[in-house]
């Protein structure tokens, strides 16, 4: 008679493989863990453990090269230093269909013009091609936010989701609960918070991870019909709506240590130092893509 | 991660918003520190600086998603770390067998730790302690929350082999932890 039993240890083994994937992935368990794969689940759950306070130093040095870069204490300055607004673009006659489905692409412009927060000429492009909001919910607002520039909030996010946000993640719970009410009282609702914060939910587009890739082709089957449906305990959806991923014309994809994939480099040695080459200079860093 | 809400954030920081930059910031930084502490214990915290410094020169001009924006961040870091570690003459260290379970391997102050991190810390002690590979693996797929195929790619290796590396630290860790009856 045949012995069938390692069809049973076959079957426990995948059964454990797709637990262990689902403790990486931190998606819920298809099954029981065995209790000898116990204290791997208390491992990885400790390595999720919400941010200690030590693990926030250099937020201060960051936002002050921050606002040396991208944010802006001198207008003037900044018009000569930033790169032309998408908003710009999308008031060009002459660009404004081609700018606006790259704007799509880019996504925060488009949240911005469902949540009827471009400026007048751009929102009435945005409603032609993708159906936004006709008209500009508060044009003088957003213009006058948009130029100064201090500490701005994004028009398609007003600071109070921004707040929410931030005290969802790393407040008290106190914290979270006043953010909460004065966004729901902001909003109108905490069913008009979505659009409120002009979120809406999209499939994660997986690009390779290039900086500076920016995505040049339309895809014809992108969805024109956003359906905003986040909410302070909406869990990701597991069937998000489909939308087409652009084609992207995006710069090879660089290794870390400059050279082309599919270079393999060295798993890193925990706690040490790899002992300098002899003779050979260090690689330039990788720098984003223009 | 942020979720649904990354490419809001995204765009409203690469709009010069100091609140979405701070959440970008709050949102990333303990995992790369996790991740450093770990693989570079002693230069954890520039070479986490220096990873800000390098996103921020390329911040602007970024595309694409969170996972697309995690794996830029660790790979930054990562190469930084190979590179501190070219500059640098050799150093003296502590061969992980004697470092005992408990005892993190960091240079942070351990007594100012709040008592509910120190699961944290042992969780990445016990880390420490398994192949270079099984704990990079793990790491990057349980603190920089990267999918299978990218830590591939970071690492050049075969999804594969990923998979196999990174289930077998988990057994392993929870070998370790079981014999050294630690709890977190």
């Amino acid at each position: 008679m045949p012995n069938f039993s390692w069809l049973g240890r076959r079957d426990a083994s995948a059964i454990e493989d797709a637990n262990l994937t689902a403790l990486l992935s931190g998606t819920e368990l298809p099954g029981d863990l065995p209790a000898g794969l116990q204290p791997a689940a208390d491992v990885v759950a400790a390595l999720r453990a919400r941010p200690a306070s030590d693990e926030l130093v250099g937020e201060t040095v960051a936002l002050a090269e921050f606002r040396a870069r991208v944010g802006v204490s001198d207008p003037a300055g900044q018009r000569r230093r930033r790169r032309p607004s998408l908003l710009t673009s999308l008031i060009s006659a002459k660009a404004m269909a081609a700018a606006a489905v790259v704007a799509i692409a880019v996504g925060g412009v488009a949240t911005a013009a469902y949540a009827g927060a471009l400026p007048s000429s751009a929102q009435r492009i945005a409603h032609e091609l993708i159906d936004a909001p006709q008209n500009n919910k508060n044009t003088t607002t957003t213009s006058a936010k948009l130029s100064s520039r201090q500490k701005v909030s994004h028009p398609a996010i007003p600071a109070l989701c921004l707040a929410f946000w931030r005290a969802e993640r790393h407040g008290t719970a106190a914290q979270k609960a006043a953010a909460l009410s004065k966004l729901e009282k902001a909003a109108g609702g905490p069913k008009k918070i979505a659009a409120y914060c002009g979120l809406t939910r999209r499939r994660p587009v997986h690009h390779h991870f290039r900086p500076g890739c920016r995505p040049m082709v339309p895809h014809p089957s992108w969805s024109a019909h956003p359906q905003p449906s986040w909410s302070p305990s909406a869990r990701p959806s597991s069937s998000p709506s489909p939308m087409a991923t652009p084609t992207a014309s995006c710069p090879p994809l660089i290794h870390p240590v400059g050279k082309p994939f599919p270079h393999r480099p060295r798993p890193l040695p925990i706690g040490k130092h790899l002992p300098p080459r002899p003779g050979k200079p260090s690689r330039p860093a990788g720098k984003p893509a223009q | 991660m942020l979720s649904e809400r990354f490419a809001a954030v995204l765009s409203a920081a690469q709009e010069g918003s100091e609140d979405a930059f701070s959440l970008l910031f709050r949102d990333a930084n303990p995992s790369l520190l996790r991740y450093l502490r770990v693989i570079a214990p002693e230069v954890a915290e520039d070479v986490a600086a220096e990873t800000w410094l390098q996103v921020l020169r390329g911040l602007t001009t970024f595309c694409g998603g969170e996972q697309d924006w995690r794996a830029w961040l660790f790979t930054i870091s990562r190469r930084k770390v190979i590179d501190d570690a070219r500059r640098t003459s050799r150093r003296p260290a502590v061969p992980l067998s004697d470092v005992p379970l408990g005892r993190m391997p960091l240079a942070a102050d351990a007594a100012d730790i709040a008592i509910e991190h120190l699961g944290t810390r042992k969780a990445m002690a016990m880390l420490a302690a398994l192949p270079p590979l099984q704990a990079e693996v793990i790491l990057l797929r349980v603190v920089a929350g990267l999918d299978t195929d990218v830590v591939a790619k970071l690492l050049g290796r075969s999804p594969g082999a990923v998979r196999v590396a990174a289930h077998r630290g988990l057994r392993q860790l929870a070998q370790i932890a079981a014999e050294a009856g630690v709890t977190l």
